[in-house]
Protein backbone atom coordinates (compact mmCIF):
# COMPACT_ATOMS: atom_id res chain seq x y z
CA UNK A 1 0.00 0.00 0.00
CA UNK A 2 1.31 3.52 -1.21
CA UNK A 3 2.00 5.97 1.90
CA UNK A 4 0.02 9.33 1.40
CA UNK A 5 2.20 12.66 2.16
CA UNK A 6 -0.54 14.82 1.73
CA UNK A 7 -3.72 14.79 2.95
CA UNK A 8 -6.51 13.70 0.44
CA UNK A 9 -8.69 16.69 2.44
CA UNK A 10 -7.18 19.69 2.36
CA UNK A 11 -3.63 18.61 0.69
CA UNK A 12 -1.62 19.47 3.33
CA UNK A 13 1.59 17.68 4.94
CA UNK A 14 0.69 14.72 6.70
CA UNK A 15 2.41 13.72 10.17
CA UNK A 16 2.99 10.37 11.02
CA UNK A 17 0.07 9.67 14.36
CA UNK A 18 0.76 6.26 15.56
CA UNK A 19 3.68 3.39 14.84
CA UNK A 20 2.68 -0.36 16.03
CA UNK A 21 4.96 -3.42 16.43
CA UNK A 22 3.15 -6.30 14.81
CA UNK A 23 5.09 -9.07 16.73
CA UNK A 24 3.94 -7.75 20.21
CA UNK A 25 1.09 -5.24 19.38
CA UNK A 26 2.59 -2.13 21.08
CA UNK A 27 1.80 1.19 19.73
CA UNK A 28 3.52 4.10 20.00
CA UNK A 29 1.33 7.21 19.68
CA UNK A 30 3.11 11.03 18.88
CA UNK A 31 3.41 13.66 16.27
CA UNK A 32 6.27 12.48 14.04
CA UNK A 33 7.52 14.18 11.00
CA UNK A 34 7.59 12.52 7.99
CA UNK A 35 10.96 11.50 6.26
CA UNK A 36 12.08 13.99 3.77
CA UNK A 37 12.15 11.48 0.90
CA UNK A 38 9.08 9.58 1.70
CA UNK A 39 7.32 13.36 1.31
CA UNK A 40 8.14 12.87 -2.82
CA UNK A 41 6.26 11.25 -5.25
CA UNK A 42 6.52 7.30 -5.94
CA UNK A 43 8.48 7.66 -9.65
CA UNK A 44 11.29 10.27 -7.62
CA UNK A 45 11.10 7.49 -4.96
CA UNK A 46 12.31 4.59 -7.18
CA UNK A 47 14.52 7.33 -8.83
CA UNK A 48 16.58 7.62 -5.96
CA UNK A 49 16.96 4.18 -5.26
CA UNK A 50 17.78 3.27 -8.67
CA UNK A 51 20.73 6.15 -8.53
CA UNK A 52 21.53 4.09 -5.34
CA UNK A 53 21.96 1.21 -6.85
CA UNK A 54 23.73 2.15 -9.82
CA UNK A 55 26.17 3.38 -7.21
CA UNK A 56 25.24 7.31 -8.19
CA UNK A 57 26.27 6.57 -11.95
CA UNK A 58 24.42 8.97 -14.22
CA UNK A 59 25.73 6.82 -17.07
CA UNK A 60 24.69 3.33 -16.09
CA UNK A 61 21.29 5.43 -14.78
CA UNK A 62 21.04 6.19 -18.49
CA UNK A 63 21.61 2.74 -19.55
CA UNK A 64 19.22 1.30 -16.97
CA UNK A 65 16.11 3.55 -17.86
CA UNK A 66 17.22 4.25 -21.44
CA UNK A 67 17.12 7.73 -21.81
CA UNK A 68 20.06 10.60 -22.56
CA UNK A 69 22.09 11.23 -20.16
CA UNK A 70 21.25 15.14 -19.69
CA UNK A 71 17.69 13.87 -19.26
CA UNK A 72 18.70 11.82 -16.10
CA UNK A 73 20.55 13.97 -14.53
CA UNK A 74 17.63 17.12 -15.67
CA UNK A 75 15.75 14.56 -13.27
CA UNK A 76 18.07 14.27 -10.55
CA UNK A 77 18.37 17.94 -10.12
CA UNK A 78 14.33 18.15 -10.55
CA UNK A 79 14.72 15.99 -7.50
CA UNK A 80 17.25 18.10 -5.41
CA UNK A 81 15.17 21.23 -5.77
CA UNK A 82 12.39 19.36 -4.66
CA UNK A 83 14.45 18.57 -1.55
CA UNK A 84 15.65 21.72 -0.98
CA UNK A 85 11.79 23.39 -0.97
CA UNK A 86 10.68 20.73 1.21
CA UNK A 87 13.82 21.36 3.38
CA UNK A 88 12.42 25.04 3.21
CA UNK A 89 9.10 24.50 4.18
CA UNK A 90 10.07 22.51 7.43
CA UNK A 91 12.58 25.16 8.83
CA UNK B 1 5.94 9.94 -32.78
CA UNK B 2 5.74 13.24 -31.91
CA UNK B 3 8.72 12.88 -29.61
CA UNK B 4 11.15 11.24 -31.99
CA UNK B 5 10.64 13.92 -34.81
CA UNK B 6 10.52 17.05 -32.70
CA UNK B 7 12.70 16.21 -29.02
CA UNK B 8 14.68 12.80 -29.60
CA UNK B 9 16.89 14.10 -26.75
CA UNK B 10 15.41 12.65 -24.32
CA UNK B 11 17.08 9.66 -25.11
CA UNK B 12 19.78 10.17 -27.38
CA UNK B 13 22.83 12.91 -26.80
CA UNK B 14 26.51 12.47 -25.79
CA UNK B 15 28.86 10.30 -27.92
CA UNK B 16 26.66 8.15 -29.74
CA UNK B 17 24.29 11.74 -31.16
CA UNK B 18 27.99 13.44 -31.89
CA UNK B 19 28.44 10.16 -33.97
CA UNK B 20 25.42 10.32 -35.81
CA UNK B 21 25.54 13.53 -36.05
CA UNK B 22 28.93 13.85 -37.76
CA UNK B 23 27.98 11.07 -40.37
CA UNK B 24 24.90 12.56 -41.56
CA UNK B 25 27.28 16.25 -42.27
CA UNK B 26 29.80 14.12 -43.81
CA UNK B 27 26.93 12.42 -46.00
CA UNK B 28 25.10 15.94 -46.37
CA UNK B 29 27.78 18.07 -47.12
CA UNK B 30 28.56 15.42 -49.93
CA UNK B 31 25.40 16.10 -51.89
CA UNK B 32 25.46 20.09 -51.16
CA UNK B 33 28.97 19.57 -53.42
CA UNK B 34 27.35 17.64 -55.72
CA UNK B 35 23.93 20.18 -56.29
CA UNK B 36 25.81 23.11 -55.24
CA UNK B 37 24.28 23.80 -51.48
CA UNK B 38 25.46 26.11 -49.15
CA UNK B 39 25.09 25.96 -45.28
CA UNK B 40 26.61 29.39 -44.98
CA UNK B 41 25.94 30.09 -41.44
CA UNK B 42 23.99 28.45 -38.93
CA UNK B 43 20.82 28.72 -40.25
CA UNK B 44 21.41 29.70 -44.03
CA UNK B 45 20.98 27.71 -47.29
CA UNK B 46 22.06 29.15 -50.33
CA UNK B 47 21.71 27.41 -54.12
CA UNK B 48 24.56 28.21 -56.67
CA UNK B 49 28.37 28.42 -56.54
CA UNK B 50 30.14 25.17 -57.43
CA UNK B 51 32.95 24.75 -54.57
CA UNK B 52 35.43 22.29 -53.97
CA UNK B 53 33.57 19.11 -51.48
CA UNK B 54 35.98 20.54 -48.54
CA UNK B 55 34.44 23.72 -48.76
CA UNK B 56 30.75 22.68 -48.07
CA UNK B 57 32.10 20.04 -45.32
CA UNK B 58 33.78 23.37 -43.44
CA UNK B 59 31.24 25.64 -43.87
CA UNK B 60 28.65 22.64 -42.01
CA UNK B 61 31.35 22.17 -39.14
CA UNK B 62 31.87 25.88 -39.07
CA UNK B 63 27.98 26.60 -38.20
CA UNK B 64 28.36 23.20 -36.25
CA UNK B 65 31.19 24.51 -33.60
CA UNK B 66 29.39 28.14 -33.50
CA UNK B 67 26.15 27.57 -32.34
CA UNK B 68 27.60 24.55 -30.24
CA UNK B 69 30.24 26.82 -28.29
CA UNK B 70 27.88 29.91 -28.21
CA UNK B 71 24.86 27.90 -26.65
CA UNK B 72 27.78 26.09 -24.17
CA UNK B 73 28.53 29.81 -22.80
CA UNK B 74 25.04 30.83 -22.49
CA UNK B 75 24.23 27.77 -20.46
CA UNK B 76 27.19 27.74 -18.51
CA UNK B 77 26.42 31.35 -17.35
CA UNK B 78 22.45 31.06 -16.92
CA UNK B 79 22.31 27.14 -16.09
CA UNK B 80 22.46 25.66 -12.49
CA UNK B 81 23.19 22.50 -13.28
CA UNK B 82 26.42 20.98 -14.70
CA UNK B 83 26.46 20.98 -18.27
CA UNK B 84 28.23 19.00 -20.65
CA UNK B 85 30.18 19.97 -24.08
CA UNK B 86 29.49 16.90 -25.49
CA UNK B 87 26.08 16.68 -24.85
CA UNK B 88 25.76 20.20 -26.47
CA UNK B 89 27.77 19.29 -30.00
CA UNK B 90 26.04 16.29 -29.97
CA UNK B 91 22.80 17.04 -29.80
CA UNK B 92 23.23 19.95 -32.20
CA UNK B 93 24.85 17.90 -34.64
CA UNK B 94 21.66 15.48 -34.88
CA UNK B 95 19.62 18.09 -34.90
CA UNK B 96 21.44 19.18 -38.16
CA UNK B 97 20.10 15.62 -39.72
CA UNK B 98 16.63 17.55 -41.55
CA UNK B 99 19.35 19.82 -43.48
CA UNK B 100 19.85 16.88 -45.22
CA UNK B 101 16.63 17.20 -47.08
CA UNK B 102 17.90 20.25 -49.04
CA UNK B 103 20.22 19.77 -51.10
CA UNK B 104 18.10 16.90 -52.41
CA UNK B 105 16.06 19.86 -53.83
CA UNK B 106 19.15 21.16 -55.50
CA UNK B 107 19.14 18.25 -57.52
CA UNK B 108 16.32 20.11 -59.94
CA UNK B 109 18.00 22.60 -61.93
CA UNK B 110 14.20 24.56 -60.95
CA UNK B 111 15.73 25.68 -57.56
CA UNK B 112 18.56 27.85 -59.55
CA UNK B 113 16.76 28.65 -62.90
CA UNK B 114 14.02 30.85 -61.19
CA UNK B 115 15.83 33.01 -59.53
CA UNK B 116 18.17 33.18 -62.26
CA UNK B 117 15.45 34.33 -64.70
CA UNK B 118 14.42 37.20 -62.52
CA UNK B 119 17.98 38.09 -62.08
CA UNK B 120 17.76 38.56 -66.07
CA UNK B 121 14.58 39.72 -66.58
CA UNK B 122 14.77 42.88 -63.81
CA UNK B 123 18.52 43.31 -63.33
CA UNK B 124 20.16 42.65 -67.00
CA UNK B 125 22.33 39.94 -65.79
CA UNK B 126 23.29 36.87 -67.03
CA UNK B 127 22.42 35.04 -70.68
CA UNK B 128 18.37 35.30 -71.16
CA UNK B 129 16.74 32.24 -69.86
CA UNK B 130 12.94 31.37 -70.04
CA UNK B 131 10.92 29.44 -67.41
CA UNK B 132 7.42 28.09 -67.61
CA UNK B 133 4.38 28.06 -64.87
CA UNK B 134 5.43 24.63 -63.85
CA UNK B 135 8.99 26.15 -62.67
CA UNK B 136 7.44 28.80 -60.81
CA UNK B 137 4.86 26.55 -58.47
CA UNK B 138 7.46 23.75 -58.39
CA UNK B 139 9.82 26.75 -57.20
CA UNK B 140 7.28 27.82 -54.26
CA UNK B 141 6.93 23.98 -52.97
CA UNK B 142 10.50 23.69 -53.14
CA UNK B 143 10.94 27.35 -51.18
CA UNK B 144 8.27 26.37 -49.02
CA UNK B 145 9.79 22.53 -48.29
CA UNK B 146 12.77 24.00 -47.22
CA UNK B 147 11.48 26.78 -44.72
CA UNK B 148 9.84 23.65 -43.39
CA UNK B 149 13.01 21.87 -43.23
CA UNK B 150 14.37 24.57 -41.18
CA UNK B 151 11.78 25.52 -39.01
CA UNK B 152 11.82 21.43 -38.06
CA UNK B 153 15.69 21.88 -37.55
CA UNK B 154 15.31 24.87 -35.05
CA UNK B 155 12.70 23.17 -33.20
CA UNK B 156 14.99 20.30 -32.53
CA UNK B 157 17.66 22.52 -32.17
CA UNK B 158 16.33 24.15 -29.31
CA UNK B 159 15.29 21.09 -27.71
CA UNK B 160 18.67 20.03 -27.87
CA UNK B 161 19.72 23.50 -26.24
CA UNK B 162 16.55 23.13 -23.33
CA UNK B 163 17.81 19.16 -22.61
CA UNK B 164 21.36 20.03 -22.47
CA UNK B 165 21.22 23.47 -21.01
CA UNK B 166 18.63 22.29 -18.17
CA UNK B 167 16.99 26.11 -18.82
CA UNK B 168 13.57 25.99 -19.16
CA UNK B 169 10.18 28.43 -20.02
CA UNK B 170 10.54 31.78 -21.30
CA UNK B 171 14.25 31.92 -20.12
CA UNK B 172 15.20 29.83 -22.57
CA UNK B 173 13.51 30.69 -25.08
CA UNK B 174 14.86 34.02 -24.90
CA UNK B 175 18.86 32.59 -24.55
CA UNK B 176 17.86 30.43 -27.30
CA UNK B 177 17.07 33.67 -29.54
CA UNK B 178 20.28 34.94 -28.54
CA UNK B 179 22.60 32.07 -28.80
CA UNK B 180 21.21 31.77 -33.09
CA UNK B 181 21.43 35.11 -33.57
CA UNK B 182 25.48 35.48 -32.27
CA UNK B 183 26.27 31.92 -33.82
CA UNK B 184 24.87 33.40 -37.26
CA UNK B 185 27.11 36.27 -37.02
CA UNK B 186 29.74 33.96 -35.93
CA UNK B 187 29.54 31.83 -38.60
CA UNK B 188 28.78 33.75 -41.00
CA UNK B 189 31.93 35.77 -40.55
CA UNK B 190 34.38 33.07 -40.18
CA UNK B 191 32.75 31.71 -43.69
CA UNK B 192 33.74 35.07 -44.68
CA UNK B 193 36.90 35.28 -43.22
CA UNK B 194 37.96 31.42 -44.22
CA UNK B 195 36.20 31.76 -47.88
CA UNK B 196 35.87 34.74 -50.63
CA UNK B 197 32.96 36.68 -50.03
CA UNK B 198 29.53 35.26 -51.31
CA UNK B 199 27.63 37.99 -53.62
CA UNK B 200 24.26 37.35 -55.40
CA UNK B 201 25.15 37.46 -58.28
CA UNK B 202 28.41 35.27 -57.74
CA UNK B 203 26.40 32.50 -56.37
CA UNK B 204 24.20 32.35 -59.57
CA UNK B 205 26.61 32.58 -62.09
CA UNK B 206 30.23 31.41 -60.66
Amino acid sequence: MKLPSTCPSCNSKLKVKSLSCETCGTTVDGSYEMPILALLNEKKQDFILEFIKSSGSLKEMSKHLKLSYPTVRNLLDEIINDIKEIETKIK
Amino acid sequence: MKKAIFNPFTYIAGYKSLVIGLLIILLSSWLCYLTNTHFDGVINVHYGRASAYYVFLLEALIDLLSISLVLYIISIIFSKSSIRFIDLIGTQAFARIPLILTPLIGFSPTITNVPKYFIWKFLNLGDEINITNSDITLFVIFTLITIAVIIWTIVLMYNAFRVSSNLKGSKSVWLFILGIIISAIISQVVIYLIFPPILPAELMFN
